[in-house]
């Protein structure tokens, strides 16, 4: 290093300058350390803003785990947490720093724990870890106290729990803000955690830079080199990105303007918290400076009123994240509006089925053609203007102007209708922007068995396998059921509304060379089908 | 060891190599299927096919100890043979082991018994957005992407959507070509034809790499059963003989053409296309609806291609491209017959069945 500064010197070049502003992502604890440090270094107290600095983190970190309040019969298991909690960051860091055991003395981070934790005044809720942070060569500089038990119904703390709390613990002393990502080391929440935090590449960037810049002041405080506080401010003009009503399909933007109000440069990042929203913003704004932070729906998957959030993640000390609400109202370009269902059951005269076609765009259309697909069967619409129940909202009475649209199966013979098939309506309409709706319409013949036939694959000992059986609309109750081979059991596991059972068929695995080819036997209350017959097969060759 | 050569690619880009920090974990992933279980097998060079992939699965699996997981989209359109399809699949992911597989919209298509019926075959963990939208594999969060919800925070996500999430997050997303690779946004491509081998390390996501099921990769013999077993079933079902037929006019048969046609009929007779149907025959695909249909004289129409009466309308005969004519056939000047040309081939000779099919050089063997 030495020589390559000599080189620069020779050549009559100055060294880079050293960037002492605070990465995004650093906690307020490590910024308001790190200003500190460099008030003492203005101040020309070398020698505190040398001993300040041994606050910030060090590129040997000693840590202790106290486990003298965990019962005994957790002890091993949250060792093995522990443990793996250190070696996850170690691996993170690689070789930025080292995590070392402290054998005797103060460690720079403790990890205790207690049978329960206080609960916090706010929420009323049980944390899982309480941080507290030292500022003397006494005590460790961060001290991570993991509740035995957390949550307001006092759940026992998992394993996993114990591990993300430890990695959070050690993130916290490295300098990491809390982070609003849920499963990022940072991101950990009060309530039950079922999967590991581990460290992501983010965190592994800010906790590398928050350790540079902590080497690059106590550099500095041996140097005797004066260093000014300094820090971002960010302000933003709104909290919530407003976006006007869209039409389903559209990308549509609207922005907050966010200004740097401090005396530091302002690093910024923005995102979005579903694939259908994404932040943009300028990634450093210069003190005094403003900038746009744009938010872009996309709306394709989207209808009715949707919030998502709209995350930046800054700098600033006292804002490490701020959330933007994202609010949209998308409409749909076009709606199929079902009445009573999207599934006909072909009973006797019952062979008709309504829908509506209605378009909340301010925009002329009409229906040129409709065709039903695959089954030969006919389409009737007419113009229609009332209100109609939507089936697929519950039932609510919408206000529908459109067209009313008959799906008539009289001509379909029932030979034709195998099990439940999906058909689907292809209506042309006249305008460019609404060219095409498809309303899919499920029919079926009477109670119908899912998967019709039952297939175990192939077996090599027990098994089971789920079916349904069911009338949409039309309740029935099933009186019995039972299976041709002794080797398979059939009970009912559930029932919706008496409409849909699901049925389990268990296989014991004692058929010779696992070979079955037999059938279900189900009584039912319907005169018609009093007796349903589902074959069920193992793997054919 | 037909698989030899696409792995030992992988070496080249550091797969196999451990290196000297930590344990590596490996995920694959396959899905995309879209009712390809298996190439078209026509001409030749055909890639990919649920048998080819079952063997590279199983050899990832061995090599690496890699985790399996399937991004789903298995169906097509919904339907009886759909079904078959989605059993089929799920029976060849119970039998390697998959650790988990999403329920996408396509599968939620076939019904809820369906994917009861699925479930109860894949035995890995139902990535399902009704019941559980993320699960932890070897230390990393894979989870399923809602449409329009917020994803579930994992490492990898299962999306339709190829936009990229938060850093450090893999986008895992049907395509509608060849396996893709790229940064953190993975697809195993269409018709399984490819796969993606993931490494992390700690944690992130350090190589990815697409494959290619070229016919190099030898079939799986225990997918092959099953295989064996979808097409046994397609068969003993007749999904052949309960196509929906739409009315399409009368078939006269290629005979009757002969009487006017006499050098056309001659071009036909010598060409592919007459023997058709004893191509499918040979490979075991007679009575499966996805070939015959171009491989055959108006299979979807009424009065056309029927499994109950075999010989007749059986290859690809002239009114498979001119369209029925026995309006033609009996009253010539009355009713013409319109031309046809390249787009009408396009519809058999697709990039996916007939990967080498060039017009001009293929029209010469059949002009006429």
């Amino acid at each position: 290093m030495i020589s390559a500064l000599v080189c620069l010197v020779a050549l009559g070049q100055k060294a880079p300058a050293v960037d002492y502003s605070v990465p995004l992502g650093a906690s307020s604890q490590f910024h308001e350390t790190v200003n500190l440090v460099k008030s003492k270094l203005t101040a020309k107290d070398f020698a505190g803003a040398a001993s300040l600095a041994k606050l910030l983190p060090q590129s040997v970190i000693s840590y202790r785990f106290n486990f003298a309040k965990v019962p005994k019969d957790l002890i091993e298991s949250y060792k093995q947490s522990t443990s793996f909690a250190v070696a996850s960051w170690q691996k993170s860091l690689d070789g930025k720093a080292t995590l070392v055991e402290a054998k005797g003395g103060v460690p720079n981070i403790l990890i205790s724990f207690e049978p329960v934790l206080q609960k916090t005044p706010d929420t009323n809720e049980v944390p899982g870890v309480a941080i507290f942070y030292g500022a003397s060569s006494a005590e460790p500089r961060v001290e991570a106290v993991i509740g035995l038990k957390r949550t307001a119904q006092l759940t026992e703390t998992t394993s996993a729990e114990v591990f993300n709390e430890a990695v959070y613990g050690i993130g916290s002393y490295l300098g990491l803000a809390p982070s609003p990502v849920p499963g990022s080391v940072m991101g950990r929440v009060n309530g039950k955690m079922v999967g590991l935090n581990l460290v992501s590449k983010e965190e592994g960037f800010v906790a590398e830079a928050n350790l540079k810049l902590a080497k690059a002041l106590r550099v500095a405080a041996l140097a005797k080199t004066v260093v000014k506080p300094t820090k971002p401010q960010l302000a933003v003009s709104d909290k919530v990105l407003q976006f006007k009503s869209a039409f389903q399909g559209d990308t549509v933007y609207e922005f907050v303007t966010v200004t740097n109000k401090g005396d530091a440069p302002l690093k910024m990042r923005a995102f979005g918290d579903c694939s259908c929203i994404s932040g943009d913003v300028i990634p450093t704004l210069q003190p005094g400076e403003s900038a746009a932070l744009k938010g872009r729906y996309r709306t394709s998957e989207l209808t009715g009123d949707v919030e998502h959030n709209v995350v930046l993640v800054s700098n600033d000390p006292d804002q490490p994240t701020q959330k933007f609400a994202a609010k949209i109202h998308v409409e749909p370009r076009a709606e199929v509006i079902y009445p009573a269902s999207d599934t006909l059951v072909l009973d006797g005269d019952s062979r008709k089925t309504t829908f509506y076609i209605h378009s909340a765009e301010p925009i002329e259309w009409s229906i040129l053609a409709a065709q039903l697909v695959p089954l030969d069967s006919k389409v009737h619409y007419e113009p229609f203007e009332g209100e109609v129940s939507n089936w697929k909202d519950g039932g609510k009475v919408k206000r529908v102007k459109g067209y009313k649209v008959v799906a008539d199966f009289s001509t379909l013979k029932d030979e034709q209708v195998f099990g439940r098939i999906m058909m689907t309506v292809y209506i042309a309409l006249s305008n460019p922007n609404l060219k095409l709706v498809r309303a899919p319409i499920f029919i079926q013949r009477g109670i119908v068995a899912q998967p019709e036939r039952i297939y175990l694959g192939a077996p090599t000992g027990p098994t089971d396998s789920n079916f349904t059986l069911s009338r949409p609309g039309k309740p029935f109750k099933i009186l019995s059921t039972s299976c041709d081979s002794k080797f398979v059991s059939v009970k009912v596991t559930s029932s919706k509304q008496d409409a849909e059972y699901t049925i389990q068929a268990k296989y014991d695995g004692k058929a010779p060379e696992h070979r079955l080819d037999t059938q279900i036997r189900i009584t039912t209350d319907d005169p018609k089908q009093p007796l349903i017959l589902i074959p069920l097969a193992t793997a054919q060759s | 060891m037909k698989w030899i050569l696409p792995l030992a690619g992988l070496a080249l880009f550091g797969f196999g190599v451990a290196g000297h920090q930590e344990k590596p974990v490996y995920v694959i992933v396959t899905g995309g299927a879209r009712g390809n279980l298996a190439p078209c097998g026509c001409t030749k060079p055909m890639t990919g096919g649920l048998k080819r992939m079952a063997n590279m699965v199983r050899e990832l699996k061995t090599r690496y100890n890699a985790a399996w997981i399937d991004a789903g989209d298995i169906t097509n359109t919904p339907g009886r043979q759909s079904e078959l399809k989605l059993e089929a699949y799920a029976q060849v992911m119970g039998e390697l082991g998959v650790d988990a597989f999403a329920i996408t919209p396509s599968e939620r298509s076939l019904g809820e018994g369906m994917i009861l019926s699925m479930k109860s075959l894949a035995k890995g963990i139902p990535l399902d957005p009704a019941e559980r939208d993320s699960v932890d594999i070897r230390g990393l969060t894979v989870g399923i992407e809602i449409p329009g919800l917020p994803h579930a925070r994992a490492d990898i996500v299962l999306s339709t959507n190829p936009s990229p999430h938060e850093p450090g997050v893999v986008t895992v997303f049907p395509s509608g070509g060849a396996a893709v690779a790229r940064e953190s946004q993975v697809s195993p491509g269409e018709a399984l034809r490819g796969l993606v081998l993931l490494r992390f390390q700690g944690g992130r996501l350090v190589e990815s790499r697409a494959i290619s099921l070229e016919p190099r990769v030898a079939d799986d013999p225990q997918a092959s059963k099953a295989f064996n077993s979808y097409l046994s079933r397609v068969r003993s079902e007749r999904l052949a003989e309960k196509v929906f037929r739409t009315d399409q006019g009368r078939f006269a048969g290629s005979d009757s053409c002969t009487k006017c046609h006499p050098v056309a009929a001659k071009v036909h007779l010598k060409s592919a296309h007459a023997h058709a149907m004893a191509t499918l025959k040979a490979v075991k695909h007679d009575t499966d609806p996805d070939c015959i249909s171009c491989h055959s004289v108006g299979f979807d129409a009424k009065g056309g291609y029927s499994p109950i009466q075999p010989k007749k309308f059986a290859e690809v005969g002239c009114e498979s491209c001119h369209g029925a004519s026995a309006d033609h056939a009996a009253k010539p000047k009355q009713f013409k017959l319109q031309k046809v040309g390249e787009k009408k081939c396009l519809t058999c000779h697709t990039t996916r069945t007939s990967p080498a099919f060039i017009f001009s050089k293929n029209w010469a063997k059949i002009k006429h």
